[in-house]
């Protein structure tokens, strides 16, 4: 039988993540379909009752989600239109019964290049926070993935909370997936983008896309050609050479690289349109 | 209360009634196979072949049999003779395929069951089931399946046919089309899985398991296990989906049963959703080669349809709808042929329309095809080709609605007014395109039983060994008995899914409410006559039972569907009762005939494909019960959306695996995917095919759909794509 603990504090968490290598387990919608055939070969540490991990707080430092969040509660929290992409993409992460479990840590400590969480929380300038018996520490989630399943969590370390700081907090933002069929599909290309307009012009502008390379990357080049345009201009300044050449797509059962470079263009201008309709209406 | 759905309905047949057995569905407390509780059940658990094709070595079952709780491992090796060797159905036999189970150490197809485990729980039988090493010998690179080549295809001449001169109309023509077109294997996938628990009691046994057939299983188990077959009983009373896939005997229910008899304790067994991938039949992937020749007028000089379909070595199964695409149309020179090739995979079975769907994707592709170089309107192209003689043997249709169906569901659509060139329609960013195809389904009926009581207090009771898959047959078949004896629906009661009961045919084939409502309503008939009520006017029996003094009336009858051979009614009494008619009647045919119309919006730039209208018009004969009818024609055509655009059981060539044997990776329409969908149920009176003049409206809804969605998607772009699933990539 394999071991099993459910800690009910983070020391507690922390005490047993040193004993081994033992696997976390928080929502279990990816631990789940991956070990129902077999049996799971490490110890297991369920940390869904850990009190540290859990609700969505403002404090000084920005917004903080605690990594047990669900997907289901970030939709249903009420947060700033600059979280709309996120809140969006929380309604798009698997079914409802994937996201009543599926956690914001889990997700990204997963590192699927296809996990729908990870751009809108790029276009945040999302900052992680891991707890370890050395302490705590904060990386930004941009160097956090480091690539497909590979994140710099160290063995003894647990994700604490996903903290986004308060200057990315203005503006308003919004995602778009595009898979094989309208929904319960894992992504060819997703998008966030998050535009602050100021007096009818582009202040700040964020774009990144998922599943088009190893790890969702932000578009620097890109977003830099939005500022100042009035947000109706902003979709049609999407250049598809210059998102392809930012990204570095793969072949694989769902999609050609050469289409994917394609559809994250198109996906960039729809959620830029869209956003420049709110700003219209 | 008014009908939303069906405002206009009257009548007891015809009536829209609410589901008989909804609130023990909508309650859960509906008992499916597996929620049948017996007392000290224990739990099986299938291993299965990780190799395409090769020999099985050894064992090694240490680490499994030590494992806490694990009661029994049966494999070839611990099983001895206790399965025989019986047929297929294609053999005259009850078996879905020649295989026995667990009956030696050969290998023939990625997923064959090798061991089954019985331990106390679930979780234990599923642990230990991981802990069997199985060393496999021989192993060889299998035939995954068609490949590129249909080189090796072996031609099935009985199903081939010709008439008139194909080769010289062909070449003499003035316009032809001449097409290739495939599309993939397929699994149904029905929500319930392949549940199975056997229970032994005093030498008999009783099987608990989802069938289109419980006396197909009953009758197949009594010859696999040498059993008189009055000591087994197969109780069905609810199936959670079915599709074809719960038709026939698998290997899985011998297993279980021989385990239960082993351990002197019922065993219950879940194949997993992967598993179910290879414990049942699918629909085998499918390649087309269509010829087609007219005149400028778009009338038909020739025809010809030859079709491939991947098999198993073990058995030759071929759906062959040649049959069927080539006597939808008047045309004087036709030729058909049909084709197996035999490949390392678990052998092909029904899967909703089984060859309908993919032959009529290739023929009413191919006539969109044709109407395209004739610069012709695609109805008007089925028009000028309409008939109510089939062309191969000059028989009539004992009723055709087909042009009635196109032009209902074209008025309903809007499709006056299409331009005929295509890519010529936008919205914004979005090609539009309207396309539109023939449905048939053949009208099939069997051999069927009914007993009916009629009680003094008004009460009537229904009994027949047919099935509820969810079509909605304890309904009808109330409507049924209700109309017949004049009492009120509330008043009825229905038994269906035992053999303990009268038998009835196979739920397969569109056949049920055809062969069973006949039936019922014969004995329905011997209580009239018994009351001296005269018969085929509507009457209330009841004064005439208060009359009678009599307590009950009980009448069991038989009745033989039209084109079953004379001595076939004693096959209804040894699970042999399959479905007769359609194309393969001395006298005539007998189709149920629709039109598939589809708007498909296709994304200048990233090739998305949306579905947002699909309007169907479908004329089935008798309707009894619009509520049921409706849901089979829209889930059908929801289907039908599937086979177009998502379902594919993707196969790894190194093992002949499959790849996405999950409802995660094996894409279906999800609500999202699914717009608006109208089926319009076109009134159609046909006294011939069978006493309820009902022609069964089962499988037509998926026949057509993706052709009408493949010439829509040509009428968007101006891209033909002839190979299913349509995907993003096929229209860049």
């Amino acid at each position: 039988m394999t071991p099993y603990s459910r800690p009910a504090s983070l020391p507690e968490t922390l005490f047993l993540l040193a004993q081994g290598q033992p696997l976390l387990l928080a929502g279990g919608t990816d631990v789940y379909p991956a070990t129902q055939a077999q049996w799971l070969t490490r110890p297991v540490i369920d940390i869904s009752a850990v009190p540290e991990l859990h609700g969505i707080t403002r404090g000084p430092d920005g917004l903080r989600i605690g990594a047990g969040t669900t997907w289901a509660a970030i939709a249903a929290a009420a947060l700033p239109p600059a979280c709309n992409a996120l809140q969006q993409a929380a309604q798009e992460v698997g079914g409802r019964q994937i996201q009543n479990a599926g956690t914001i840590g889990g997700n990204l400590c997963n590192a699927s290049p296809a996990a729908d969480g990870v751009p809108p929380l790029l276009v945040l300038d999302a900052v992680i926070e891991l707890a370890s018996p050395r302490g705590l520490r904060r990386v930004a989630l941009a160097d956090f993935l480091t690539g497909p399943r590979q994140t710099l969590r160290a063995a003894d370390e647990v994700m604490v909370a996903v903290i986004v700081p308060d200057a990315a907090l203005s503006g308003a933002s919004h995602f778009v997936k595009l898979g094989a069929r309208a929904y319960l599909v894992i992504s060819i290309a997703m998008v966030a983008v998050r535009l602050l307009v100021v007096a009818g012009r582009v202040q700040q502008a964020a774009l990144a896309v998922g599943a088009c390379s190893a790890v969702a990357r932000r578009l620097p080049g890109a977003e830099q050609a939005l500022l100042g345009l009035a947000p109706q201009e902003t979709a049609a300044a999407i250049d598809a050479a210059q998102v392809a050449a930012a990204l570095a797509p793969l072949d694989d059962l769902r999609a050609t690289a050469v289409y994917r470079a394609e559809a994250a263009a198109e996906l960039l201008r729809r959620a830029l349109a869209t956003l420049a309709q709110d700003h219209a209406g | 209360m008014t009908d939303t759905l069906f405002p206009a309905a009257t009548g007891t047949m015809g009536q829209p009634e609410r589901r008989y057995e909804a609130r023990e569905k909508v309650t859960g407390s509906a008992a499916y196979a597996s929620d049948v509780k017996l007392a000290r059940t224990a739990h099986a658990y299938l291993v299965t072949s990780s190799i395409g094709r090769g020999r099985l070595q050894s064992f090694d079952l240490t680490a499994a049999r030590a494992l806490p709780g694990v009661i029994d491992i049966l494999t070839h090796e611990t099983i001895g003779d206790e399965i025989r060797q019986t047929p297929s159905i294609y053999g005259g036999g009850y078996m879905a395929d020649t295989l026995r189970p667990l009956g030696s150490a050969e290998i023939a197809h990625w997923g064959q069951p090798v061991a089954m485990v019985v331990a106390e729980t679930y979780e234990a039988a599923r642990e230990a089931a991981n802990l069997v090493v199985v060393s496999y010998a021989a192993e060889v690179a299998p035939v995954a399946g068609m490949g590129s080549s249909v080189a090796t295809g072996q031609a099935l001449d009985p199903m081939g046919f010709a008439v008139g001169d194909f080769d010289t109309a062909y070449r003499t023509a003035n316009v032809t089309v001449d097409a290739n077109y495939t599309t993939p294997a397929q699994h149904q996938n029905p929500m319930e899985l392949f549940a199975t628990q056997c229970v032994w009691e005093a030498g008999r046994l009783t099987v608990h398991e989802p069938s289109q057939y419980v006396n197909n299983v009953k009758f197949g188990l009594a010859a696999q296990l040498g059993l008189d077959p009055s000591r087994i009983r197969v109780i069905s009373t609810y199936v959670g989906g079915a599709f074809g896939a719960k038709g026939f005997l698998t290997h899985r229910t011998a297993l279980v049963a021989v385990a239960a008899r082993r351990i002197g304790r019922p065993v219950k067994l879940v194949p997993t959703r992967a598993q179910g991938f290879t414990v049942s039949g699918y629909r085998a992937e499918t390649r087309h080669h269509v010829q087609l020749a007219a005149t400028q007028d778009g009338r038909l000089t020739a025809l010809r349809h030859e079709g491939w379909e991947v098999t198993s070595r073990a058995d030759t199964v071929a759906m062959g709808a040649v049959s069927m695409t080539a006597r939808l149309y008047a045309c004087p020179n036709i030729t058909a042929r049909v084709n197996v090739v035999a490949a390392d995979r678990s052998t092909p079975g029904f899967m909703r329309a089984p060859g309908e769907m993919p032959y009529a994707f290739a023929m009413e592709t191919a006539l969109d095809e044709l109407a395209h170089k004739l610069q012709m309107d695609p109805v008007a192209l089925r028009r000028v080709n309409d008939t109510q003689t089939e062309p191969v043997g000059g028989l009539p249709y004992t009723s055709r609605s087909l042009m009635l169906c196109f032009d209902t569901a074209a008025a309903a659509f809007g499709w006056q007014g299409r331009p005929s060139e295509p890519a010529t329609m936008r919205d914004g960013d979005w090609q539009v395109g309207w396309g539109c195809a023939t449905a048939f389904y053949p009208t099939h009926a069997g051999n069927s039983a009914a007993r009916v009581r009629l009680s003094a207090d008004g009460r009537v009771h229904v009994e027949s060994a047919g099935h509820e898959l969810g079509q909605g047959m304890y309904t009808m078949m109330a409507q049924v008995a209700a109309e017949e004896l004049g009492v009120p629906i509330a008043q009825v009661t229905v038994a269906l899914g035992d053999t303990d009961l009268p038998p009835a045919v196979v739920a397969g084939g569109s056949s049920s409410t055809a062969s069973v409502a006949p039936a019922i309503m014969a004995a329905c008939d011997a209580i009239r006559r018994r009351l001296g009520i005269a018969t085929g006017v509507p009457a209330d029996v009841m004064p005439a039972m208060e009359a009678s003094g009599l307590g009950t009336i009980e009448e069991f009858t038989e009745v033989r569907a039209h084109g079953t051979a004379p001595d076939s009614l004693r096959g209804l009494y040894r699970g042999m009762a399959l479905p007769a008619g359609g194309v393969h009647l001395p006298d005539r045919v007998q189709f149920a005939l629709g039109a598939q119309f589809v708007e498909v919006r296709v994304h200048r730039r990233t090739r998305e494909i949306r579905v947002p209208r699909v309007i169907g018009a479908f004329a089935a004969g008798r309707i009894i019960n619009p509520r049921t009818a409706h849901g089979q024609l829209v889930g059908g055509m929801i289907w039908g959306i599937g086979s177009a655009l998502h379902e594919h059981s993707e196969i790894d060539t190194r093992n002949a695996s499959y790849i996405n044997a999950n409802l995660a990776d094996y894409l279906v329409p999800v609500n999202a995917d699914v717009a608006d969908v109208q089926a319009i149920m076109v009134e159609e009176e046909d006294r011939l095919v069978n006493r309820a003049g009902v022609k069964g409206v089962g499988e037509i809804g998926v026949v057509g759909v993706a052709a009408a969605i493949s010439n829509a998607i040509f009428h968007a772009t101006g891209i033909r794509v002839r190979d299913l699933p349509i995907r993003i990539e096929h229209l860049m």
